[in-house]
């Protein structure tokens, strides 16, 4: 509703400098007028395209290697030093991030993570999981089973657009789970497949595909000129 | 603030906006064979209209295609690029399209509007311009699933296992 009231803002204030009847030199300020009128419409487009620019949060790089401001969003939480856990017992953390976090993300190759499971490894702001309302700030209590013992740091990123973000480590203590009661152990056997680097197989394709398309076009080329008279 | 999302929508629009006209001059083509060329027809006005938007529309497309990737290039550092499957997917079909186009560019520039004579020449011509078309549109789709985790040809890219690799 508001886009289209601008737009017809914008009509009007074309249309209003469009009709203006004016003679000699005040005819050619008026041509000006015109132009700069157009010009700023485009590059207020231009800015409006640019400001939309968000993050990539399929990535799995931690966020400061694209988003490099890092002093400017803020991730708390309620953990007060070393946090004391066991393995297999989850734990709450209270994860609190503001001043226009976008995205809250936890990936198992950062630090120690993959010796944890979390209730949940990405969370935009405003959305479902997100206990904040407010624009920019995210909230949520994240449910933490640490997987083997050892003192492991946990390492959560958030991050924006504008090239912000921010990162939070929190220690943990694991210790050894004695409580035999509730603990079952199951052992599955799953097949190892052959892992093929999805990297190497795209430098690969590069070469292969551009290769093949070069050669497919320039015999397109060839047969296109030699039929054309 | 990001280069990139500002040179990206324009040319997406019209190298898509082409490949939608080489459809219809495909289909008229094949209807009416020479007579939708016959000189002072209004519809043979309105197929060499087409005809040229699709010869600028490349030639504006490939520009934006060369700034979009340039951008994109200084916006986020290579190894964050190809660690991401769809900017993978992005990378290596940009490369592709962006040889179909100067190949289109070219054949135009040479052969006039005369790309249009022979069957074998429309055929190439047009179908590769819907080929392009359609590979700006899932390279644009997975910029916006890669921004926004999400886009309206999710479940097609699903189905067809895009992105690879």
């Amino acid at each position: 509703m508001r886009n289209e009231t601008s737009l017809v803002d914008i009509a009007r204030i074309y249309e209003l400098i469009s009709n203006m009847k004016c003679t000699g030199a005040p005819k050619l300020k008026l041509k000006l007028a015109k132009r700069v009128f157009l010009v700023t419409c485009f590059l207020a487009l231009f800015v409006a395209g640019g400001s939309m620019a968000l993050a990539f949060p399929s990535n799995d790089n931690v966020c400061s290697g694209c988003h490099t401001t890092t002093d400017v969003l803020t991730l708390t939480s309620n953990a007060t030093g070393t946090v004391d856990a066991t393995v297999g017992v989850p734990f709450d953390l209270d994860l609190d991030a503001s001043n226009g976090a976008g995205y809250l993300k936890i990936v198992s190759t950062w630090s120690n993570n993959d010796q944890f499971s979390f209730s949940i490894s990405e969370v935009e702001d405003d959305s479902g999981d997100d206990t904040d309302a407010a624009v920019g700030e995210i909230a949520l209590v994240l449910t933490i089973t640490p997987l083997a013992t050892g003192t492991h740091t946990i390492e959560i990123w958030i991050a924006a657009a504008s090239q912000l973000s921010a990162n939070l480590l929190v220690t943990v203590e694991v210790a050894e789970n004695t409580d035999t009661t509730t603990t079952t152990t199951t052992t599955t056997t799953t097949p190892t497949e052959p892992t093929t680097d999805p990297v190497e197989t795209w430098t690969t394709l590069m070469y292969l595909f551009n290769a093949i398309a070069a050669v497919m076009l320039i015999i397109f080329a060839v047969i296109m000129i030699k039929r054309t008279k | 603030m990001a280069l990139h999302p500002v040179f990206v929508h324009f040319h997406t629009g019209i190298l898509t906006a082409t490949a939608a006209l080489a459809i219809f001059m495909l289909i008229m083509r094949l209807v009416f064979r020479e007579g939708i060329r016959t000189p002072g027809t209004r519809m043979a006005k309105v197929f060499h209209e087409f005809d040229i938007f699709i010869y600028w529309g490349s030639i504006i497309g490939l520009i934006g295609l060369v700034a979009g990737a340039i951008t994109g290039f200084m916006d986020w550092p290579m190894e964050a690029l190809i660690d991401d499957p769809y900017m993978r997917f992005k990378i290596l079909w940009s490369a592709v399209t962006s040889q179909i186009y100067v190949f289109l560019i070219f054949i135009r520039t040479k052969l006039g509007d005369k790309v249009w004579d022979s069957t074998s020449g429309f055929l190439i011509y047009g179908i590769l311009v819907i080929v392009g078309g359609a590979l700006m549109m899932i390279m644009g789709a997975m910029g916006g699933i890669a921004v926004y985790n999400t886009s309206i040809l999710s479940p097609i890219l699903d189905f067809l296992g895009l992105p690879w690799p």
